[in-house]
């Protein structure tokens, strides 16, 4: 840990003002953040937004034009830290052996034969894919495919994991147990940078962001201050017969309509309070009523819209 | 350090497993074994050959008897063919005949202009008879007999048909043995840099067409992943070549007799010595080296494997210009210039110096600037090659130049 340039908050991963430019295009836009505390960032955005590019540049494999990105105040580099990575683009050796590569892996993160052999069985012990040990990873289903991905990810024990996507592409089983190994990750204080284009994951995850548009930052903070910031904005209403007559005259708007529900945007806690007593005196009792504030994908339609 | 052996190790362990890799192992040592009882094979099936089973036949037509003693004299030189007797009435039946095979001929002698004329006549020009030889053959008897019925005395005809003698000698060391093995040699070198650079570069292509380079990167340096490569495909060369030449010498010194020749030459390996072949493996290692770091190059440019080959095209160019130089240079007799040419260029000295090693054919000053040449070559491309390919491994989509590549900041 070290002290910023503030003299204040101690931060563990650092970054300030990266960019990139593609021929002409600016791919990075003046990216900054800092994440002080173990747990999971998240770096959200379109396909397209600069987060790939983003971690790429934090992570020395390509070069910046401008800014800095930092562990513990020392410039990251493969040699002076360990980190682990999980490509968006998943690779593997298709042709190999599975241990065979997962220890190859570990010995290039440093590891001598022994341990990585050792850290290896853990793993594949750990995500459940040890009856593939010896086969060729090609002959592996996606799913494991992508257990075999992460671990070589995590074989070192990385202070600093970056999944860039980790989501992507996964059934419902293997997002399961990807979300239990984050929450354990988190548990065991690791710090976690996640890129992500499903808001819905991020939001379950992460207490930091940056929000990516076109290369630049378009919101960052607390997840739940900017939550918070917003107010409660969303009425979900399920009731037995059909009330959007009353909504209308109540000068309310649907952003979603299920089968049983509807979601309405409101002004705030009045407009939902009088909504509620509009109902009641209709003789109308709803089975569901939830005032609350903007999901993290609306909040990213309305800032990316905008 | 350690990373590079990493990656050898991973790599070289790979490579050994691989079907292709023990296909063509046990395919080629069973070829050197091969190679080596051909002489007892060639023994074997010659003994066969020499019994008197004649498998050609040659109509021998003259009537006129211009050449006394013609049939006997041509029966005696060409054992494998029988010479039957002709007659001149049935020449265009004996053409129709010869027309569907190729075992038969025919020798038809005419008189033209006071002189006799020899007609041979075979189905193709690739026939073991040839005019010239027959003529050489049958000329003396005729000049022999012409003389004698003029009344010259024997002496006079046997002097008039004398042969001066004569002998070759060679100034330089270069002897049939060294000239065959260097020969071999400069093939053998030409195959194996192709080959294992081709291994190098199918490496790279595969790593990064199947996405593993982005893991890779992030744990080692990509200049170490390109020297552990090389280093790995280059060993897997030498211990494969080792193989072959290990065999290859078991089977010369069990199989081959000490007297054996292929066409006239004596096979031996006299020409191979202690400090030749420590320059051999030299100039192997470091012309496999310059071609190796320009292969991972061109793997590392492509996006899908199928657009190897093409992207290997500009290397397979050079390899190919340099070695028909070298083979020019070893097997003809090209201008000094020429000759310091290819042994000065990096890109050709490794096919050229090893045959000359051979044929103690180089002074130790031209080894000395080719060698220089060569690792300042390798030092250079290996320098631009690392730069190439760490800028080129991780970009996918539109094809870049390489020097935008060379240019990019990464």
């Amino acid at each position: 840990m070290y002290r910023n340039n503030d003299g204040g908050t101690e931060v563990g991963l650092s970054v300030h003002k990266l960019s990139k430019t593609f021929e002409t295009k600016k791919a990075v836009d003046q990216i900054s953040f800092e994440m002080t505390e173990p747990g999971v960032f998240g770096l959200i955005g379109t396909n397209g937004a600069g987060k790939t590019t983003t971690i790429r540049m934090i992570l020395g494999i390509i070069r910046m034009d401008e800014g800095t990105a930092a562990w513990n105040n020392a410039p990251i580099s493969r040699e002076t830290m360990s980190f682990g990575y999980m490509p968006e683009e998943r690779g593997i050796y298709t042709k190999s052996k599975v241990f065979d590569q997962l220890v190859y892996f570990g010995m290039l993160r440093g590891m001598n034969k022994t341990d990585a052999r050792n850290s290896t069985s853990k793993w594949m012990d750990r995500l459940g894919v040890t009856e593939y040990k010896d086969m060729i990873a090609e002959k592996v289903s996606k799913g494991n495919q992508q257990k075999i991905q992460l671990i070589a990810a995590l074989i070192h024990n990385p202070e600093l994991i970056i999944l860039d996507e980790p989501f992507s592409g996964l059934d419902p089983v293997n997002t399961e147990m990807m979300s239990n190994l984050i929450s354990e990750l988190v548990e065991e204080k690791k710090y976690i940078v996640m890129s992500s284009h499903q808001m819905s994951t991020v939001e379950e995850f992460c207490e930091e962001l940056v929000m990516l548009h076109n290369g630049k930052t378009i919101l960052q903070g607390n997840l739940r201050k900017i939550k918070a910031g917003y107010g409660h904005t969303n009425l979900a209403v399920r009731t037995a017969r059909d009330i959007s007559a009353l909504a209308k005259e109540s000068g309310m708007t649907v952003i979603t309509r299920h089968a049983d529900e509807v979601e309405y945007s409101i002004t705030g806690d009045n407009m939902a309070d009088a909504f509620l007593s509009r109902l009641v005196g209709a003789g109308i009792y709803p089975i569901k009523y939830e005032i609350r504030e903007p999901s993290l994908h609306e909040i990213f339609i309305e800032k990316a819209g905008e | 350090m350690k990373q590079i052996m990493t990656v050898f190790g991973f790599t070289f362990r790979e490579a050994v497993k691989k079907k292709a890799f023990i296909i063509s192992t046990i395919l080629i040592l069973v070829i050197v074994l091969v190679l080596c009882s051909l002489p007892q094979l060639i023994s074997f099936f010659s003994s066969k050959s020499t019994s008197d089973v004649k498998g050609n036949t040659c109509y021998f037509v003259d009537d006129a008897k211009l050449v006394d003693g013609a049939a006997a004299a041509l029966a005696a030189k060409y054992t494998d063919t029988e010479i039957v007797l002709g007659e001149s009435s049935k020449i265009e039946e004996y053409k129709a005949e010869i027309k569907d095979n190729s075992k038969k001929s025919m020798i038809v002698i005419t008189e033209a202009g006071g002189a006799p004329l020899i007609t041979l006549t075979t189905k193709t020009f690739m026939s073991s008879m040839d005019a010239k030889s027959v003529s050489e053959l049958l000329s003396p008897m005729y000049i022999s007999k012409t003389l004698e019925s003029r009344g010259i005395d024997g002496q006079t005809i046997a002097f008039s048909q004398s042969v001066i003698p004569f002998k070759a000698q060679i100034a330089g060391s270069m002897d049939a043995s060294g000239y065959g093995l260097g020969i071999l040699l400069l093939m053998i070198m030409y195959f194996s840099i192709y080959y294992y650079g081709y291994g190098v570069s199918m490496s790279v292509a595969t790593e990064k067409t199947t996405r593993v380079m982005e893991t890779l990167i992030v744990s080692a340096k990509p200049s170490h992943i390109l020297i552990g490569k090389c280093l790995a495909m280059g060993s897997l060369g030498l211990m494969q070549f080792s193989m072959f030449l290990g065999v290859g010498v078991i089977g010369y010194k069990l199989m081959i007799p000490a007297d054996f020749t292929l066409m006239g030459m004596p096979l031996s390996l006299s020409a191979f010595t202690l400090q030749s072949g420590f320059l051999i493996l030299l100039y192997f290692i470091l012309g496999y080296s310059l071609y190796a770091l320009m292969n991972a190059v061109c793997g590392a440019l492509v996006n899908k494997i199928e657009d190897l080959n093409s992207a290997m095209l500009p290397v397979m160019f050079i390899s190919m210009i340099s070695f028909y130089a070298g083979y020019i240079a070893a097997l003809t007799d090209t201008s000094v210039v020429f000759q310091r040419i290819t042994m000065y260029l990096p890109f050709s000295s490794p096919f050229i110096v090893p045959f000359k090693l051979l044929n103690s054919d180089i002074s130790t000053m031209d080894i000395v600037i080719s060698i220089s040449a060569l690792i300042a070559a390798v030092a250079v491309v290996g320098m631009i090659s690392i730069k190439i390919y760490t800028a080129s491994v991780l970009h996918y989509g539109k094809k870049m130049k390489l020097f935008d590549l060379y240019k990019t900041k990464i």
